[in-house]
């Protein structure tokens, strides 16, 4: 508007906005720094180790916004026998999974599937393999082994937490789970797959 | 993600420094704004949600279809049609709290967010300042700072930190209208 539209309007003719006015003052939302969106960050932090027993000080982070603004973060911890663990927070509260239950969750990945995607070829890369080795073995444990398992698995943990209605199943709540915390910037589970990878 | 954790631990990738601004964003005030509408929204659905449950649980009659108008001219029903005549369903939403803008009104005077869910930010006070008007430049800078956030302040890191090669520009104009 121009100056002599502002004026019209009772406005000061040099007004800019972008401010309130509450009780007579002019107060205005800052602008924050936040980490940026979509974008992993490797993290090497001594605290994490402190986390609990066999993590370590590293982990990778990526903030994931919707395509409303709002956000979640999920962070990637590397364990001491080679596994990992995703760890995000649900109201205030944080809780840690096994990356491999979210793997298979997902889109029902078979382990050869999960060690072609993650080595890309690159099989001389004896660290690599062992890692992924430990990774594919240490989620034996569970006796879980298709993807409905797992979406079960979860659903059945979480569903005091979610407070969702009592009468959706176990995998309905396990699907609900994943779509609301795990990569939230992506739409498919094939692409929080694919980048989970 | 998996890759670049195996990366980081064999370190054939550095860990990445979030001071820097290839890693950081700025949160806009109309978007912290509108994540506080739609989380106040998504309260009062859920409050509406957990009244019929309780309802339900407690044996009340739940009927959703219960109107106390039967119109006798269709064109009645048209002209009151975005009025709700079912008995039930008015009762419940009479006892959610419907007030949005209290939430936003607090937020803004006080800078303090109120939330369940912290909307994944680091910090829960300390949003919204006041703009003083002792100088023209003064009041203008107001409006161009960016804030570090609160957490960094009471940081306890030692580390050191540089100002980045890639950082030159926006730290000039940072030092130049900083307020901390």
């Amino acid at each position: 508007m121009s100056s002599a539209e502002l004026v019209k309007h009772h406005e000061e003719p040099e007004e800019f906005g972008g401010y309130f006015i509450i009780n007579g003052n002019e107060r205005l939302i800052r602008y924050l720094i936040l980490p940026r969106r979509n974008h992993v960050v490797s993290l090497i932090r001594p605290t994490f180790a402190n986390r609990g027993p066999s993590y370590t000080p590293y982990a990778v982070q990526i903030r994931c916004v919707r395509p409303d603004q709002t956000s979640v973060t999920n962070n990637l911890h590397y364990l001491s026998n080679g596994s990992a663990m995703l760890r995000f927070s649900w109201r205030k509260q944080e809780y840690v999974i096994p990356i491999m239950l979210v793997l298979k969750a997902l889109v029902g990945a078979s382990d050869k599937e999960i060690f072609e995607g993650v080595m890309m070829q690159d099989y001389g890369n004896t660290f690599l393999t062992d890692r992924v080795e430990l990774l594919l073995r240490s989620f034996k444990m569970y006796n879980l082994y298709t993807g409905e398992h797992c979406l079960e698995y979860l659903g059945d943990k979480f569903r005091v937490v979610m407070g969702m209605p009592e009468d959706w199943t176990n995998v309905a709540m396990g699907v609900w789970l994943i779509q609301k915390v795990v990569l939230v910037h992506l739409e498919s589970p094939r692409d929080k797959f694919r980048m989970l990878l | 993600m998996l890759q670049k954790l195996y990366a980081t631990v064999s370190l054939s990738c550095c860990a990445d420094n979030p001071d820097s601004p290839q890693h950081q964003e700025v949160l806009l005030p109309g978007t912290l704004y509108g994540m506080i509408i739609k989380e106040r929204l998504d309260e009062i659905l859920n409050n509406i949600r957990n009244n019929i449950s309780a309802d339900v649980r407690n044996g009340v009659v739940v009927d959703f279809n219960d109107s106390q108008c039967h119109w006798t001219k269709p064109h009645f029903a048209e002209i009151y049609s975005n009025i709700s005549t079912e008995r039930y369903f008015t009762k419940v939403l009479s006892r959610v709290n419907f007030d949005v803008g209290a939430k936003l009104s607090n937020f803004l005077a006080t800078g303090n967010l109120v939330s369940p869910t912290g909307l994944d930010l680091q910090q829960a006070s300390g949003f919204t300042i006041v703009a003083e008007k002792l100088n023209w430049q003064r009041y203008i800078s107001h409006f161009r700072c960016i804030h570090r956030g609160a957490f960094f302040a009471e940081l306890k890191t030692t580390a050191v930190r540089k100002l980045l090669p890639e950082a030159w520009g926006t730290y000039q104009a940072a030092r130049m209208f900083f307020i901390l």
